[in-house]
Parts: C-alpha cells; sequence; structure tokens
C-alpha cells in the first residue's frame, strides 16, 4: 500500500532532507512537496495525503495556521509540525490542535516512530 | 563599556546562552556528523563604536552569515557568521550524503542551506533559552548574506542611528573537529526593551533563591 506524505517546508533542504529521511523509513512512501501554506492549501483542494509534515516558520501563514484551515476538510490526516523552533508555548498549541511535533534537525528514528506506523 | 545586567544577571544569561548554544551545537553535530567544540560564551555591552571595532578585529573581511530578527521578552538578531572563503566547504559538510549527483552544487543551494542550518541553529538556542525563562519569543524567517566585516554591524543594526544602538555582543566561537570548520555566533539585543528582559531574567533568579 502506498503511503501519501505532504511536505510542507519553505526550505528546499529541509524538504531534500526530510525526503531521504523518510525514504530510508520505507519506500513505500508517495511524496509531494509544497513550498508555503497557500501551495499546500491548493494541493489540498484537488488531491488527499495521509500524512503532512509542516514546518512551523513559512513566509506567509505558518504552519498551525495552515493546520487550523485545513483540518476540518481533512479530518483524517495525521498533522506533524516539523520545526526548529522547539519553544514549549509552540509545543503546546500544537497538541491542542492534535498535531504530532517533532523538532529538527529530524533524527530518522524519531522520524520512523512518527509516521512508521503507516507501513505496516 | 557600560553594564546593563548586575552580576547575578549576567551570570545567568551566560549561562542561559551556554545552554541554548549547547542545544545548537547538538543539533549542528546531528546534521554535520562531526563533534563541534564550543567556546565559552563572552558577554559584552558596547557602544555602535566599540563593536564595529571589535567585529573588524575579531572577524575575518570577508563573512558569510544568516541572521534572524527576534521579538517578545527580548528583542534582536541573532545571527550566525562563518568565514567567505569556507562557505562552499560548510555546505558540502551540511548536505554530506544527501548531495545526490544530479543536484548541483550552485549559489542558490549555498544559499538555502545556510538559511536552513541558520534557521536550525538560531531558532533552536533561542527556544531553548525562551523555554527555561518560561517566556515566548517571535522568530523571523532567516535571512543570509555575504558582507565584509566593517559593514556587518550597520547590516544588523538596520540603518539605525549609531548613537541609539546599544549592542549587547554575545560572541561565542565553534568548531568542527574534523572538518577544520569554525564560524561565530553574535548576538546583538534592541535595548529599547531591555526592561521585559531584565524582569525575566528576574523572576528566574527569584525562583531559584525561593
Amino acid at each position: 500500500m502506498t503511503v501519501k506524505v505532504l511536505l510542507v517546508d519553505d526550505s528546499r533542504v529541509s524538504r531534500m532532507g526530510l525526503k531521504k529521511a523518510i525514504k530510508g523509513v520505507s519506500q513505500e512512501f508517495e511524496i509531494s512537496e509544497a513550498e508555503n501554506a497557500d501551495v499546500a492549501e491548493a494541493y489540498l483542494q484537488d488531491n488527499t495525503a495521509d500524512i503532512a509534515l509542516i514546518d512551523f516558520n513559512m513566509p506567509g501563514r505558518n504552519g498551525l495556521e495552515l493546520v487550523e484551515a485545513i483540518i476540518g476538510q481533512h479530518p483524517d490526516m495525521k498533522y506533524v509540525l516539523v520545526t526548529a523552533n522547539i519553544q514549549t508555548s509552540i509545543q503546546e498549541k500544537a497538541k491542542g490542535l492534535g498535531v504530532e511535533f517533532v523538532g529538527k534537525p529530524v533524527n530518522a528514528s524519531q522520524l520512523a516512530e512518527v509516521i512508521g506506523g503507516f507501513c505496516d | 563599556m557600560i553594564n546593563y545586567l548586575n552580576p547575578d544577571e549576567h551570570d545567568l544569561v551566560v549561562e542561559l546562552m551556554n545552554i541554548g548554544v549547547g542545544k545548537a551545537a547538538a543539533s549542528l553535530s546531528q546534521i554535520a556528523d562531526d563533534e563541534v567544540t564550543l567556546c565559552v560564551p563572552k558577554l559584552e555591552f558596547l557602544s555602535y563604536e566599540e563593536a564595529e571595532s571589535a567585529f573588524n578585529e575579531r572577524l575575518s573581511v570577508a563573512l558569510s552569515g544568516v541572521s534572524q530578527e527576534f521579538k517578545g521578552f527580548i528583542g534582536g538578531t541573532a545571527t550566525l557568521l562563518f568565514p567567505e572563503a569556507r562557505s562552499l566547504d560548510l555546505v558540502t559538510a551540511m548536505l554530506g550524503e544527501e548531495l545526490d549527483d544530479d543536484i548541483e552544487l550552485d549559489a542558490e543551494l549555498e544559499q538555502e542551506v545556510l538559511s536552513e542550518l541558520g534557521n536550525i541553529l538560531l531558532n533552536n538556542c533561542l527556544s531553548t533559552i525562551a523555554n527555561i525563562l518560561g517566556e515566548s519569543l517571535h522568530t523571523d524567517l532567516p535571512t543570509t548574506f555575504h558582507i565584509e566585516s566593517d559593514s556587518l554591524l550597520k547590516h544588523l543594526s538596520k540603518g539605525e542611528e549609531p548613537k541609539s544602538v546599544v549592542v549587547m555582543l554575545l560572541t561565542i566561537d565553534f568548531s568542527l573537529k574534523h572538518k577544520d570548520l569554525s564560524g561565530h555566533l553574535v548576538f546583538t539585543i534592541d535595548f529599547s526593551i531591555v526592561d521585559t528582559f531584565k524582569e525575566a531574567l528576574q523572576n528566574y533568579l527569584n525562583e531559584l533563591g525561593e
């Protein structure tokens, strides 16, 4: 079964690293990318994803604002905030929205824990 | 040189920076797959002129950097600096095996790597400090630049009048043990909101004393 992952991050380098790490967990993941919240929201108008890995600090809307905008239309998607902004206040806001939190830099075992369950 | 903090506050800032930069160094070590050596942070309060001459004396002439503005109980700019001549080596060290054959190491990618590296290290450091003090900070997106050391302060102070600028210069030199790469972390603080910063430090010190 193919698992669809949407990466939302303004940094191409960060997306490159995440893609490599995801492929390291399993080759079953089909990865799409968006460089900001607007592009991600537009993508999800016509497509679906099983997991969204979303950066916090991005030009325009931040990652949690994106989640608030799309969670109503995509309640079954798993949301993971992947950010270097590891402040407690951000982690608590994420938790309040039901969003998992992973601090950057991401290590492989952490990522496997968060997304690996989809490959079972 | 004027000191805006009492000895306990000064000591606390150095300790917070030690912890914050320690977190950032752990992240750098993970990214570069190398041991990171840190020097003891040096905290100084400098006028514009003093800071300008400090940058000229201590830093390489040509620099590559990434800076990130922050606002909240404390405001200012956090900057990560490397000698420009070693910038591409740094990028190669950072990307490592992620640098596939079909990806060209060009100026654009170099900027993006520096930007993401700054994003991770500066945010890790600032977030750790905010967490310890029980405060929150807003951080802007990172911006990269190439600059000569004699123009650095003008760049960081955003063209503000030199007389109104007080620089809380916190310098931490770091190096990657096996890659012959070193850099500097520099924090410049906006002293128009120093009261909230001192209040946060005092609250923390008071809690320690309870």
